[in-house]
């Protein structure tokens, strides 16, 4: 479904503040895979959604998404097959539109707009239905701006609005980071029902081990805008918070394992 | 009562910036000051026209699409060459005064004894009332001609406004609203913010072009200093009316705007009356403006501290 | 609920004032683990100011007695009112009553630990409490080996591989691994074994060790590359611990102490102690699958194949040490690598980390104790311990902080003795 080729991104190129955020990434991910990305801060995770995206356009690299090469396609565009979730429960709605407003901009995604009456009974109707299957109670309050809704409802129906046509692919960049640990489970719960039903192909970025053990099939963790471990099929299986911990753990001490560290360590190897 | 009429006409036309207004800096939060000069590129432009004989229809509709073509200018400056927002609007601002020169030629243009959109109006009126000079309205005697044009620029603006209204409940009104809160959203819902953002500056500034337009057949000339302090007057009628209908929908948001608009008109055609200078109008309008961005939020800090309230 | 503790020189004396009810029963537990932890295996209760007692504070009282009785300790309730007399014998514990307690009521109380056991001429540490036990038997030399004989960072010859018994006298560490076969050069990685019981890390990457426990009729065996080998009976144990917190001993001062205590050049010392923090590191990958002709050992492409602790890890935890230290010449084919900061020094050794759990006090018995800490817990970590001496950044040498310290003299063969 996604096939990602030797993708590079460089950051503020030839000056001191240059980041090499992305440096050669391959993935393929098959149809209907739920993958989740983690690593360490900077490790180029959310810059790796965010390419996929189209927030920027990448330095070299190919991006293949349903069999269109999306590589130079502006964000836009690719949100004819990308639905996606952000971190910022404010950044995936517009808080001073009512609910109805914002879930029926969504029933367009990636779709020509015309001059039809945005939101006829029937479409109305239908938001409401939906919405009560998020049995938050959301579907009597329709007309409220979206902005008076906490930040666990904001992501519900955000991701509510990023699947509510069927996404190629679905994008989930820590979207229940910002969100108290209640909400943030309720989120998850939600998310895991929705790909699991839609049977969506879905990439998430998060931080939280714990979500990386429980929703995913797949789990890709990246250090130095590289991917450092993939754990699918049988060693997914297998995998325990306690594996992530200590494969983070060893990222960090491989770091540390400079030139110094070898020149004092080997001879005690001869 | 000639006062009163004056002020409505006036008030409806301007309405008219208000509405192109409310677009630009309220639906889209783009702080657009090419309106300082597309209103008079739509007023030179109609003048130009009226003069060289066109019909006031067409004269008026080429001044909007002449307004239109300059809100894209600052459109396109701002998303193609990523111009800030403010200077792009100064840009086309600029151009547009030496661009205004050029179209009429020299700095003032007369309107004399040339058609205007208020005749078709007036020779109806004139039918009605069996070929009188002036109306009787509420015991005044009106001239037919203040109350045709009166009629003409209610009309223009209801239509106006009615059609704003439903276009910002279709689909592509729906995004280009959310685009001007949420670019982000926008675009992860396949909409091209940019494209959105010429479009609506394109409109918005063809509202004011037709404004200008307007406004140059009501009072008989064009001169290229009429823009000069437009903007803020706009944007102190949208305050009025947000101050009186709230910003929830967008129809209230229009009929805010409209409404706000000529109660400005009216309070300025008092003060005129009261005898304020009017070379000092501008001022007082600056005033206006300052005090209706800054006061909300200083008496609300002023209540806290003396109802003892949290400290934010 | 209010804990004062007095250290008197055969028990420690905890009182407790107030509610003893499930709100308090764990940091009651938590105060009663870490003075055993600290050594103090003779516990008493001061109950006089106990108000109140429920049945998790009971519980927590049994936990205590259980936990106290697992290093050969005591634990009992003094001074108590009749209520709790009362409800103990209701309940059916007044074994953990001590009804002697007109005895123990008379005592000064002596703050300071008890006296020093070390003998005349024995080895001594500032800061620390050394105890030194001979275990009996005859002190000659252990005969020590090594076996294998891989030269670091070069092809491993599978061939060259032999099969080590590890039985319950034997003391060894090395490179190895259980499997067979082509099975063998994916899986090589440090091991070392103690009181036939085994501890390796499997060098495919996973990063948690196996352990072969022999029992029975049943010898754990390993295919090593090289391995360093002793067999029978340790001659001492140095026990220690410190005198006020804060101090430890490295493994260097360790290991001087069982130069010092044999009076052998060469020496084999199993460590186990509560660790202060480890340096070291561990093989990534199997060295098994290092090419004929590449050049593993130069940065940064040894990181592929070593892993370093990158700090001093597992503080807090018990290590299991295996060590090999020489100051002597060594004879043909036994290889030691130098101690960075002391090049007269030669030393070897791998530790296996395991949850912490309290030592017995005194001359403890080094087989059977490895025995029951593999019958308790998995190893969590295996490392072969190095020395960063690095000026600044340097890690320095891995330290413990209380523990047992078993030696032996012992005289390397060029033999591999397998």
């Amino acid at each position: 479904m996604l096939k990602i080729r030797s993708l590079t991104k460089t950051f503020f190129p030839g000056t001191p503040n240059e980041v090499r955020a992305l440096r050669g990434i391959d993935l393929d991910l098959a149809d209907g895979c739920f993958a989740a990305i983690i690593g360490t801060n900077g490790s180029g995770k959310s810059t790796l959604l965010n390419a996929v995206a189209g927030t920027f356009l990448p330095d070299t690299g190919t991006l293949e998404l349903d069999g269109h090469t999306i590589t130079d396609w502006p964000e836009h565009r690719r949100a004819t097959l990308v639905g996606r979730v952000f971190q910022n429960p404010f950044a995936g709605t517009a808080a001073e539109m009512s609910i109805a407003e914002n879930i029926v901009l969504a029933t367009r995604r990636g779709q020509p707009r015309g001059l039809g009456f945005a939101l006829s009974h029937k479409t109305r109707d239908e938001i409401a239905d939906r919405i009560r299957s998020l049995k938050m109670g959301l579907e009597d309050r329709l007309e409220n701006p979206i902005g008076t809704l906490s930040g666990g409802q904001r992501q519900a129906l955000t991701l509510l609005m990023a699947t509510w046509l069927r996404p190629k692919l679905l994008l989930l960049d820590e979207h229940t980071a910002a969100l108290d640990p209640k909400s943030a489970a309720q989120v998850a719960v939600l998310t895991k029902e929705i790909v699991t039903r839609e049977k969506l192909t879905a990439l998430m970025v998060t931080h939280s081990m714990q979500q990386a053990v429980q929703l995913p099939d797949r789990i890709i963790m990246m250090h130095h805008g590289n991917i450092v471990e993939d754990y699918s099929g049988e060693r997914r299986a297998r995998v325990r918070t306690d594996d992530l911990m200590h494969a983070f753990d060893r990222v960090r001490r491989r770091d540390l394992f400079d030139s110094t560290v070898a020149e004092t360590v080997l001879p005690q190897y001869a | 009562m000639t006062l009163v009429i004056g002020a409505f006409t006036i008030g409806f036309i301007l309405s008219l910036l208000a509405l192109g207004m409310l677009i630009s800096f309220r639906i889209q939060r783009y702080c657009d000051i090419t309106v300082d000069g597309s209103i008079t590129l739509g007023a030179s432009t109609a003048a130009v026209l009226l003069v060289h004989g066109w019909s006031p229809w067409a004269a008026t509709l080429v001044a909007c699409l002449a307004g239109s073509a300059a809100g894209a200018v600052t459109g396109l400056l701002h998303t193609k060459f990523r111009i800030q927002e403010l200077l792009s609007g100064i840009l086309t601002m600029t151009a547009l005064y030496s661009i205004n020169l050029r179209v009429m030629g020299r700095s003032n243009v007369p309107l004399l004894d040339v058609p205007t959109l208020a005749d078709g109006p007036e020779k109806l009126l004139r039918k009605l009332a069996g070929g009188a000079e002036a109306l009787n309205v509420a015991g005044w005697a009106v001239p037919t001609r203040d109350l045709a044009m009166l009629l003409t620029v209610f009309v223009a603006v209801a239509a106006v406004a009615i059609a704003l209204r439903f276009f910002l409940l279709t689909h592509l009104g729906t995004i280009i609203r959310a685009a001007g809160e949420n670019a982000q959203m926008a675009r992860a819902q396949g909409a091209d913010d940019k494209r959105m953002l010429v479009f609506g500056l394109a409109v918005s500034n063809a509202l004011v072009a037709l404004a200008g337009a307007m406004l140059a057949q009501y009072q008989g000339f064009a001169d290229v200093q009429m823009g000069i302090g437009m903007m803020v007057w706009g944007l102190a009628s949208i305050i009025i009316g947000e101050a009186l209908t709230g910003k929830c929908s967008p129809g209230m948001a229009i009929v805010g705007a409209i409404m706000g608009t000529i109660l400005f008109r009216l309070l300025i055609a008092i003060a005129l009356r009261w005898g304020l200078d009017p070379n000092d109008l501008k001022l007082v309008t600056a005033a206006f403006v300052f005090a209706a961005l800054v006061l909300p939020s200083w008496f609300g800090r002023l209540g806290r501290r003396i109802f003892g309230g949290r400290h934010a | 609920m209010k804990l004062t503790t007095t250290a008197y020189p055969d028990r420690l004396e905890i009182k407790a004032e107030g509610r003893l009810d499930a709100a308090w029963a764990e940091h009651f537990l938590e105060a009663t683990r870490r003075a055993v932890r600290e050594g103090h295996h003779q516990l008493r209760l001061d109950a006089s100011g106990l108000e109140y007692l429920s049945s998790a504070g009971i519980r927590s009282l049994l936990q205590t007695h259980r936990e106290a009785a697992a290093v050969q300790g005591s634990f009992k309730i003094i001074r108590a009112a009749d209520f709790i007399v009362q409800t103990l014998r209701m309940s059916g514990f007044d074994s953990l009553l001590a009804l002697d307690e007109g005895a123990v009521a008379t005592d000064n109380p002596a703050p300071k630990a008890p006296a020093k056991h070390a003998k005349a001429g024995g080895w001594t540490a500032p800061g620390m409490d050394v105890e030194i036990h001979p275990l009996g038997g005859a002190s000659a030399p252990l005969r020590a080996a090594n076996l294998g004989r891989w030269q670091t960072w070069s092809r491993v010859n599978l061939a060259a591989c032999r099969e080590l018994e590890l039985g319950a006298e034997r003391t060894a560490l090395g490179i190895g691994t259980p499997g067979q076969g082509d099975d063998l050069a994916a899986h090589l990685g440090d091991f070392l074994s103690v009181g036939g019981c085994t501890a390796y890390l499997p060098g495919d990457g996973s990063e948690a060790p196996d352990y072969l426990v022999g029992t029975g009729q049943f010898v754990p065996k390993l295919r090593v590359a090289d391995a360093l080998h002793a067999t029978g009976p340790f001659s001492h144990v140095v026990r220690f611990q410190p005198d006020d917190s804060g101090s430890a001993l490295n493994i260097e001062q360790l290991l001087d102490a069982a130069f010092a205590t044999t009076g052998a050049r060469s020496v084999a010392a199993v460590i186990l102690a509560e660790i202060d923090g480890l340096v070291g590191m561990a093989w990534a990958k199997s060295p098994g699958l290092i090419a004929a002709d590449s050049k593993p050992a130069e940065f940064p492409a040894v990181r592929e194949w070593l892993s370093f602790s990158g700090e001093r890890v597992h503080g807090g935890d018990l290590a299991l040490v295996v060590a090999f230290a020489t100051t002597e010449a060594l004879p043909q084919g036994v290889s030691i690598p130098a101690l960075p900061s002391r090049k007269d020094w030669r030393v070897h050794a791998h530790a296996a980390v395991f949850p912490f759990r309290p030592l017995p006090n005194g001359p403890i018995e080094m087989a059977p104790t490895v025995q029951q800490l593999f019958a308790g817990a998995a190893p969590q970590a295996l490392l072969h311990l190095v020395e960063d001496d690095r000026p600044a950044l340097g890690l320095g040498h891995s330290a413990f902080i209380r523990g047992a310290c078993w030696c032996a003299p012992i005289q390397f063969t060029s033999e591999e003795l397998s």
